[in-house]
């Protein structure tokens, strides 16, 4: 039973990279580029882990979380965001929000893989 | 520099006494001469006519104390005077010396009002011309001449005229020091930025320079507690001020709002109590430093939010460019680890060359988005205790793999014994050291060297960084810190330029209070010393 992992991010080629990459390892991924859609497809798909991206166009990664995390069925999902803010008080901001983790863009494939590895196999 | 605008009489004795006491002494004369004629069995009665009529300088000069002008007033008597000891030497009698009193007078009034020494003299040459014409015969002989009356007569005189013309010359000589004082006094009221104005004892106004008679259209309030007229919004505070600095003998200061015709203005004022009881206020228009000062002010903030701006941009620009970079960086890795299979030879080597300018831009983006965060003055330092050495020896471990490929070799002389305990921000002197690192190593040719070397001297840390590699020469030198340089100058097509790193280098030794030091050859290589305080102050 491969573990399955939720993308959430807007653009369109580091989805492909993160979705390849994670299936390249054996996981099943469900991709979408809208925070909105998330909650929905997380329902119904029930991943282990939720990559989230941060900046997104409609509503921010940090929204779609705290939804994520008041929901009862949904709040024990880890959620690890993604993001280009690389910028000083940014991690804090981020884990403050609820997520379990950070990963800073751009990514390295060793430690971005360590660390989906580490959530996902805990679930 | 021009005379005080207004300048009210002084009405001080010191200005008057050289009128009263001679008279005084003149008229006590007078009364001994008479006294002594009377003890002597003299005639009185003949003598009052004459002792009449030489009274009358005596109480004109008395009159004249009080009331005139006191240079017309000296004049006045002492041609009198003059007149009457003329009179007294000569004949003791009143009708033959009438021509000279009065022609005297007519003569002096020729004078200037300050020429009081020069009357003297002309009236002291009338005097002794009369006196030999007497002697010669030319004037019928004087009744008393040969008596001991005449004699007494003449001595009384002769000690009135000296009196007073004692008295003229203490006067004019103090006159002239209270005048050059007053000229003084002119230059540095005139020499003050802003309005003056003295006051006496009594509240009353003694003197002010061009700009305070300037500030109330030359008409300045004659008195102090009519400063600000009673209507004026500030009028309380100005009261305020001058009680109090009545009670506590210091001075006062208050600014007001606005000027003395109502009108919004911004004003200094100062309130001076003196040593003569009397008061010097300062009343300096602030308006235009205020307007001027508001420009500033608005340049400022133009410029702050100029830099905001700018830093926002740059933390914008920076999040839009590794977006891709994350596609670049990540896609090339998974082709490095042959993710999906083997990759033909060459292909291996681009892969690994998009991974590496991928990195190599990521380091870049960050020191653009440090820089621009140090010149906006947001790049924060966190101060920390740490050991110096522990971040060189990571730094040195992180840029090893790169040193090695380029086949120069880093050694470091560490005194291992010593920690090298500093207060910074760790952070920051990381970045300090990888980037001195990573250029030494960058323009080092193959078989090269780069030493570095760090110990605590005089409370400072001093980190050199030394290479071997290509340097720089005196304009590329003379470039370091101006970034912006770079682009211009073209630099950039040579290696991969070092501008920036050195710029963010200096920038964040700046921010420890710290110094760089950069020595180059060109061909021979560079030395770069970092001198950073191990203690905040």
């Amino acid at each position: 039973m491969p573990k399955k992992v939720l993308i959430v991010e807007d653009n369109e080629l580091n989805m492909k990279l993160f979705a390849d990459l994670l299936e390249a390892h054996g996981y099943e991924t469900r991709q979408t580029r809208e925070g909105l859609k998330a909650i929905a497809i997380a329902r119904n798909f029930k991943p282990d882990l939720i990559l989230m991206d941060i900046q997104l166009p409609e509503v921010s990664g940090l929204e779609v979380t705290k939804w994520i995390k008041d929901d009862p069925s949904l709040a024990s999902i880890p959620v690890i965001a993604v993001t280009a803010f690389a910028m000083k008080g940014d991690e804090k901001r981020i884990r403050d929000g609820g997520c379990e983790d950070y990963i800073a863009k751009p990514i390295t494939v060793s430690s971005f893989l360590a660390k989906i590895r580490k959530f996902a196999e805990v679930a | 520099m021009t005379v005080t605008i207004h300048q009210p009489d002084r009405s001080n004795i010191i200005d008057k006494w050289p009128v009263f006491l001679p008279s005084l002494i003149w008229l006590l004369a007078l009364l001994a001469t008479l006294l002594a004629v009377a003890l002597r069995g003299g005639d009185i009665l003949a003598l009052l006519p004459f002792a009449l009529a030489a009274a009358i300088p005596g109480l004109l000069g008395l009159i004249l104390s009080r009331f005139t002008n006191r240079e017309w007033a000296q004049i006045l008597l002492m041609l009198s005077w003059a007149g009457l000891a003329v009179m007294a030497c000569v004949t003791m009698g009143f009708m033959p010396s009438a021509l000279i009193f009065i022609a005297v007078p007519a003569i002096a009034s020729l004078f200037q009002r300050e020429k009081v020494l020069e009357a003297i003299i002309i009236a002291s040459l009338i005097g002794a011309i009369t006196w030999f014409a007497g002697r010669l015969g030319y004037l019928p002989a004087p009744p008393f001449m040969d008596s001991a009356l005449g004699r007494v007569a003449n001595l009384a005189v002769m000690s009135g005229l000296l009196a007073f013309i004692l008295a003229t010359l203490f006067g004019t000589a103090s006159r002239r020091s209270q005048a050059s004082m007053d000229t003084e006094r002119t230059y540095w009221r005139d020499g003050v930025e802003g309005g003056l104005f003295e006051y006496d004892a009594e509240d009353r106004l003694i003197g002010t320079n061009e700009q305070g008679a300037a500030q109330f259209g030359g008409q300045p309030p004659n008195y102090l507690l009519n400063f600000l007229p009673t209507e004026h919004a500030d009028r309380s505070a100005f009261m305020a001020s001058i009680d109090s600095a009545r009670r506590t003998r210091q001075a006062q200061a208050l600014r007001i709002s606005h000027d003395a015709s109502g009108l919004a203005a911004n004003y200094d004022i100062r309130v001076t109590p003196l040593a003569s009881k009397g008061w010097l206020v300062h009343a300096h228009d602030r308006t235009d430093d205020e307007a001027q000062l508001e420009v500033l002010r608005q340049q400022g903030a133009t410029f702050a939010q100029d830099s905001t701006d700018k830093t926002l941009f740059f933390a914008g620009v920076s999040h839009e460019l590794r977006t891709p970079l994350n596609a670049i960086i990540g896609f090339s890795d998974m082709m490095r680890s042959r993710l999906f299979g083997p990759l033909p030879g060459k292909y291996a080597e681009y892969a690994d060359l998009i991974h590496e300018s991928g990195q190599h831009m990521l380091d870049l983006i960050g020191d653009v988005l440090d820089l621009s965060r140090v010149e906006a003055g947001r790049y924060e330092l966190n101060y920390d205790t740490f050991d110096a050495a522990d971040v060189i020896r990571s730094s040195i471990k992180m840029i090893r793999p790169a040193a090695d490929a380029a086949e120069v070799v880093i050694d470091v002389n560490l005194d291992l014994d010593q920690a090298l305990l500093i207060q910074a921000d760790r952070r920051a002197v990381r970045q300090i050291l990888l980037n001195l690192l990573s250029n030494a190593v960058k323009f080092s040719n193959k078989g090269g060297r780069v030493d570095v070397d760090a110990q605590a001297i005089d409370g400072d840390l001093e980190l050199t960084v030394t290479d071997t590699g290509v340097g720089m020469s005196a304009e590329e030198l003379a470039h370091i810190g101006d970034p912006y340089a770079q682009g211009q100058a073209g630099q950039l097509s040579d290696k991969r330029g070092t501008g920036l790193g050195l710029s963010l280098v200096q920038s964040l030794t700046k921010l420890h209070h710290g110094k760089m030091d950069v020595r180059s050859i060109k061909g021979e290589g560079t030395r770069v010393k970092i001198i950073l305080p191990l203690q905040v102050d």
